[in-house]
């Protein structure tokens, strides 16, 4: 499998996009998903779940889904520890 | 000086990269966190999975990982990976992890989904990059710069 640098660029851009939009929206779908995973496509929710595994299985049902990104909101004030 | 921009959002400092494995024949794009606190890089259990990686069909990784947030099981995928930023000057560039990388995965508690855990970008990265991880928040720059 090789990847051409337009592909890559490609991918990293629409990765990037997603980030901006999933940081200016995360207070609104903390109101709707908070502890939830989230199903992201073209920057759109097609999905949730609070289980991972759940709502991936769901996801890859939809053979058109494979560019679907699963993401996790996490409730207002959430400390991440490492 | 090209730079790659990084990101705030939930107060992780986000990466948007490219994994790339050959010999697993995967190729997503992913966000990883910056952790300066990690010696090493690692995949999460939820982005292996997204990608086709079992977490439980890993072999053991060679040593056991501990954070604030406790022990975390490590498994590790053995072929070559690959992660790819893009810098402002229009440049793809990859960083190479031959050896592999680790999987990690913390435990779930009695009755519970797995806790969610993002992918980290560690020391190991930061060094062999050889770029500059610039973070100066009071001025909003976050970024790796290469020269």
């Amino acid at each position: 499998m090789s990847l051409s640098q337009a592909e890559i660029a490609d991918d990293i851009r629409r990765e990037r996009a997603e980030i901006e939009w999933f940081s200016e929206s995360l207070e609104h779908l903390q109101q709707e998903f908070s502890s939830r995973y989230i199903a992201v496509l073209d920057r759109r929710v097609i999905d949730s779940d609070e289980d991972f595994e759940t709502l991936l299985v769901r996801v890859r049902a939809h053979p058109g889904d494979q560019d679907v990104r699963i993401r996790f909101v996490a409730p207002p004030g959430y400390v991440w520890t490492f | 000086m090209a730079r790659s921009p990084l990101r705030l959002a939930q107060g992780l400092l986000l990466a948007p990269v490219v994994f790339h494995c050959p010999g697993r024949h995967v190729s997503h794009r992913l966000t990883f966190v910056v952790d300066t606190g990690s010696s090493r890089t690692f995949l999460s259990w939820s982005d292996a999975r997204e990608m086709g990686i079992d977490f439980d069909s890993l072999p053991q990784a060679d040593r056991a990982v501990a954070g604030i947030g406790g022990v975390a099981e490590t498994r590790k995928v053995l072929e070559a990976c690959f992660l790819y930023l893009e810098f402002d000057d229009g440049k793809v560039e990859s960083v190479a992890f031959p050896e592999g990388l680790q999987v990690y995965r913390i435990p779930s508690k009695k009755g519970k989904s797995l806790a969610p855990a993002p992918s980290l970008l560690g020391h190991d990265f930061m060094e062999r990059s050889g770029w500059t991880l610039l973070l100066d928040f009071a001025r909003k720059r976050l970024e790796f710069e290469k020269r």
